[in-house]
């Protein structure tokens, strides 16, 4: 899969909610340099962010970006309180890679 | 993902769409608090896999000593979810073990996975295959295969599939 610049990035997403449907989702798309330089950004306090391992817990604990917390997408009711209570705080997801 | 915590309320969500792929590729520091084995997975392609259940599916899916001859061992979240009763699964006669990847630490799941027959571990794009097999290595498997491209690829070469 090409990478693609940053930009508007459309997902076809399965919605995990009582009422599932296919979403046709936008979302912003970070890239490698971007996300590098934000944590190193908030490591220095200048910004927040989080930044979601949405894997499994198994993988997660296998390898990981340093400073993510885990979500993992089959258990978010349970690990979304992670996030905080802010619902507009700036949250980066990210798995495994593109295939 | 992104999707699952806009529904709950968060507006203010990107994507790394890279992932741990990109992220390592670029030389950059990776945590591990509990490594998984080292162990190097083989994936199988959707064809051989379509070849081999075609030929178990004539003989029952057993062995003349009632032995599964093929397990599908499929570990995709929406799937096991079942949120959408839409989402299809690989359709054949054979035993399939659905359950989360997590869900492999429990001994009376693995207990259901053979040692001594062909396994194909089924995800959603091929990715997280290798996790599993690293995780089951230890446990003595040899025998498992990831699936090369996952389900999409299964569904994209238009093989079989079912639904609940």
């Amino acid at each position: 899969m090409k990478l693609l610049a940053k930009g508007m990035v459309v997902l076809w997403s399965v919605m995990l909610s009582a009422a599932p449907s296919l979403a046709l989702e936008r979302f912003n798309v970070v890239t490698t340099r971007e996300l590098h330089q934000l944590l190193e950004e908030r490591n220095a306090g200048k910004v927040d962010f989080v930044l979601v391992n949405a894997l499994d817990e198994m993988i997660f604990k296998d390898v990981s970006i340093p400073g993510s917390v885990n979500i993992p997408w089959c258990d978010v009711d349970k690990t979304i309180g992670r996030l905080g209570a802010n619902k507009n705080r700036h949250i980066i997801t990210y798995c495994v890679g593109y295939r | 993902m992104a999707v699952a915590i806009k529904n709950r309320g968060y507006t203010h969500i990107e994507i790394y769409n890279g992932g741990i792929k990109d992220w390592t590729n670029a030389g950059h520091k990776i945590e591990s608090v509990a490594p998984l084995p080292k162990y190097k997975g083989k994936f199988i392609s959707c064809e051989e896999l379509l070849n081999i259940m075609d030929i178990a599916d004539k003989n029952g899916c057993q062995d003349d000593r009632h032995r599964p001859v093929l397990t599908i061992l499929d570990l995709r979240t929406e799937n096991y979810l079942k949120t959408d009763p839409s989402v299809p699964a690989i359709k054949t006669g054979c035993k399939t073990i659905t359950c989360l990847l997590d869900d492999l630490i429990r001994p009376d799941i693995r207990k259901q996975i053979p040692h001594d027959s062909p396994v194909v571990i089924v995800t959603e794009t091929g990715n997280r295959d290798i996790y599993a097999m690293q995780y089951l290595s230890q446990f003595g498997y040899r025998n498992i295969r990831g699936l090369d491209f996952g389900m999409r690829g299964w569904i994209k070469l238009n093989y079989p599939v079912e639904t609940h």
